[in-house]
């Protein structure tokens, strides 16, 4: 079921701008705080085709350029996403920029430039132009997280509008929990992220090792919405998650819990 | 089961600041003064548990709802007044149920708690026939106020007086939190209460008022019957209670167990390298906060987290492109993924001689700085420092190497007070007991300055290096050519390896050097 974005801090304004000046967008900000929901959303209101790509260690060149291919004898060329969205004059979406090796990270830098072309030379070395209207989201998230590294500055440069996603205020995520869910339970909503936001914080000071996303809170809801009991419902959404950590660690997060919930 | 105070004050410290929402909270223990918060210093500081009635468990419930109420004083009290004047005694009554309810709004799992700590509150308060003088009427109003009960008779004369004031202060508290009106709002009625208690705003509270006996002896029965009074009293606040599940505690109980195992663990941990005259630096009562550099500790674990994977990334806009075909002909095996770890154990000596005194809170930022990347990387190792203390060198444990690294021994390290001279032969002396017994592979000291026993120094060194432990040594020196100097000084000494730096933080980045290095040798 497609959730309607929530544009609590006018960031589908800022990708409307960019996106009248073929400008391309970086959304910078922690995991679980609506970067994918909001590009999506954006490229629904323009109707665009949006491509989409999540990279990761494991993510190659030829998942974004292409790779050969040996077909009944003959050689062929299947190519990757990055050239389908370039020669489609598509919205493409790099999710998680931050967490892909350097080497695919120089043929996306090579792309991104001013000219918006690529040379494809893993095929016959013909060079592919984008198409007008081509338009690149990247996402990146904190080099806290684990995974992450620093983006080279010349990448960077790529994408020189930047919007910074943090976690909404509390009523803006309570609002964001209720679209994802169908019962009547504000108030234990509410409860929700109010310690979500508590754990964030202990988290930000190095209190606690881990920071709950958005994506815990409507989970949260769900689990209301299924029948769960408030308490039981932030024990395992909020609080077991901590016991890989040792259990004083468990213990921390758990007597918060209780503190909130009984 | 008993609790351990360096445990508890970790706990008690981690949930005021999330509780007050402060994250520069601290909590202490005291002896000499009651339960209070200082609001300007960021200190809560609570009557020790042993002090406190009843068992062990009933013990930590006790300090885990004053924390509470202290806590919830620092999020929505402008100011505390001392209780040891009548207006200061009456406004803070005031102010406790004021902030007890705005606290019960986020924090509504409390109330089985706020509950019980009522019950041994109310049990731990004098009755009235044994309380004389003018002290008698606020001790009433504060019991009629609180516990909606007396403990004892009171006195006809003041029976009216305390029923009106009681009344007022209702009211007034309602009214504060109906049209949201703070500290301030509640301080100027509580000139009418005091009005209507007929006494003087400058009145004395007898000290011993607020005390409570540790020696009373307190059966469950009492506790139920004190229960009972509260639960049925304070009705109307927190709704029909159950008094027997509320004496269970069991959403606590837990939390209990697992802070007496800990703090076990923590005491038999520190308690085996004590052996030559090591100390501990008391854990509580000061501020690690001030010597926490996030950047430098998240700009450390991002550049460290390369090293742990075993590779490096570069960036290069020009070179010979990488052939991969080439690659697998001439390299068997192509590939090697080593996911590097340190298993070298390594005890950390920190000069903290006078000479340090003038860059102490840089020098601690950078030793916390390592000991979160150490911790991270998940080396074992031991930081102990050393200063002078009542003319006298004083060998500091900061952080055995059996325990977790954790803000105990943060706020450890920022008890050490850096003062007199180098006498290292000494330190080594004191710590040569406990080396011998653990024996770590590196022994890394990191100085300012030249010792003032150089013979003694390189003799212990030669002692040391016997018993099949690396004597490394980091100079630190206010130039280059000045720490440069100290670490030739220090190479005379006898040392295996010497380093040197005039930047303070780049002190992690050498020490992980020489940790990467070792593991090399290996």
């Amino acid at each position: 079921m497609a959730q309607e974005y929530l544009d609590w801090n006018g960031s589908l304004e800022i990708l409307e701008r960019a996106y009248d000046t073929g400008l391309f967008v970086l959304v910078i900000g922690p995991k679980g705080t609506g970067k994918t929901t909001l590009v999506r959303q954006f490229a629904e209101s323009r109707r665009v085709r949006l491509d989409s790509i999540n990279f990761s260690l494991r993510t190659r060149e030829s998942h974004l350029v292409g790779t050969k291919t040996l077909s009944e004898g003959t050689i062929g060329f299947s190519e990757g996403l990055l050239v389908r969205s370039m020669k489609s004059g598509s919205m493409l979406y790099l999710d998680e920029i931050n967490a892909a090796e350097a080497d695919v990270l120089l043929r996306l830098d090579e792309s991104l430039d001013d000219r918006r072309q690529i040379v494809l030379k893993e095929s016959s070395g013909e060079t592919v132009r984008a198409e007008n209207g081509w338009f690149v989201v990247g996402t990146i998230n904190p080099l806290s997280h684990s995974g992450t590294k620093e983006l080279p500055p010349q990448l960077l440069s790529r994408f020189p509008v930047r919007i910074r996603l943090d976690y909404p205020p509390e009523k803006t995520e309570c609002e964001i929990v209720g679209r994802h869910t169908d019962g009547d339970h504000a108030e234990q909503v509410l409860q929700g992220v109010r310690l979500a936001n508590v754990l964030r914080q202990a988290a930000a000071v190095e209190e606690l090792f881990y920071s709950p996303s958005m994506r815990e809170t409507i989970a949260f809801g769900k689990l209301l919405d299924s029948g769960a009991e408030p308490l039981d419902a932030a024990t395992m959404v909020f609080g077991n998650v901590y016991a890989q950590w040792g259990e004083m660690e468990y213990r921390k997060a758990s007597d918060i819990i209780s503190s909130m919930f009984g | 089961m008993t609790l351990n105070t360096a445990s508890l004050a970790e706990i008690g410290t981690f949930l005021a600041r999330r509780w007050s929402g402060n994250d520069r909270m601290m909590v202490e223990f005291s002896e000499k003064t009651g339960t209070r918060t200082r609001l300007a210093e960021n200190r809560i500081i609570l009557v020790p548990t042993r002090k406190r009635p009843g068992g062990g468990f009933d013990r930590y419930r006790q300090f885990r709802m004053d924390l509470w109420y202290e806590s919830m004083r620092v999020r929505f009290c402008e100011k505390i007044l001392s209780g040891d004047h009548a207006f200061g005694f009456v406004m803070n009554i005031l102010e406790e149920r004021r902030v007890e309810a705005l606290g019960r709004r986020m924090w509504r799992g409390m109330d089985g708690e706020i509950v019980f700590c009522h019950a041994y509150r109310f049990l731990s308060r004098p009755s009235l026939g044994s309380v004389y003088g003018r002290a008698k009427i606020l001790e009433a109003f504060y019991q009629h106020f609180t516990f909606g009960a007396f403990k004892g008779e009171v006195q006809p004369s003041h029976f009216e007086r305390v029923l009106r004031a009681s009344r007022l202060a209702r009211k007034a508290v309602d009214r504060a939190l109906d049209e949201g009106h703070g500290t301030s709002w509640l301080e100027k009625r509580t000139g009418e209460i005091i009005k209507a208690l007929e006494i003087d705003s400058l009145q004395t509270v007898p000290v011993s008022l607020p005390f409570i006996r540790e020696d009373m002896p307190v059966t469950e029965n009492d506790v139920t019957r004190f229960l009972r009074v509260v639960t049925k009293n304070r009705e109307g606040d927190f709704g029909r209670v159950d008094p027997e599940a509320i004496l269970r505690g069991e959403g606590v109980a837990d939390e209990y167990r697992t802070i007496v195992e800990e703090g076990r663990k923590a005491e038999k941990g520190e308690t085996a390298p004590q052996i030559g005259g090591i100390r501990v630096p008391p854990g509580v009562g000061v501020d690690e906060s001030s010597i926490y550099d996030m950047d430098l500790i998240n700009g450390l674990k991002t550049r460290f987290r390369e090293w742990k994977r075993g590779y490096r990334e570069t960036h290069r806009r020009s070179g010979e492109e990488f052939d991969v075909e080439s690659h697998l002909d001439g390299h068997d095996p192509f590939f090697t993924d080593i996911r590097r770890s340190i298993k070298t154990r390594v005890v950390i000596l920190l000069d903290h001689s006078s000479s340090i005194s003038a860059d102490a809170v840089g020098y601690k930022k950078a030793t916390i700085g390592l000991c979160e990347v150490m911790a991270y990387l998940g080396v074992r190792f031991a930081v102990y420092a050393f200063s002078t203390q009542e003319r006298a060198v004083v060998c500091w444990l900061v952080k055995p190497e059996d325990a977790r690294w954790g803000r105990t021994h943060a706020k450890r390290l920022a008890r050490v007070v850096a003062n007199g001279s180098t006498p290292l032969a000494q330190v080594y002396e004191k710590m040569l007991p406990a080396l011998q017994v653990r024996r770590p592979d590196i022994f890394l000291t990191l100085t300012d300055g030249e010792p003032s026993d150089p013979g003694a120094v390189r003799e212990m060194v030669r002692v040391i290096r016997s018993q099949g432990i690396r004597m490394v040594a980091l100079g630190l020196g206010p130039g280059i050519s000045r720490s440069t100097v100290i670490a030739s000084n220090l190479r005379r000494l006898g040392y295996e390896r010497t380093l040197a730096t005039s930047r303070l933080q780049d002190i992690p980045r050498k020490v992980l050097g020489i940790l990467g290095g070792e593991e090399g040798w290996r």
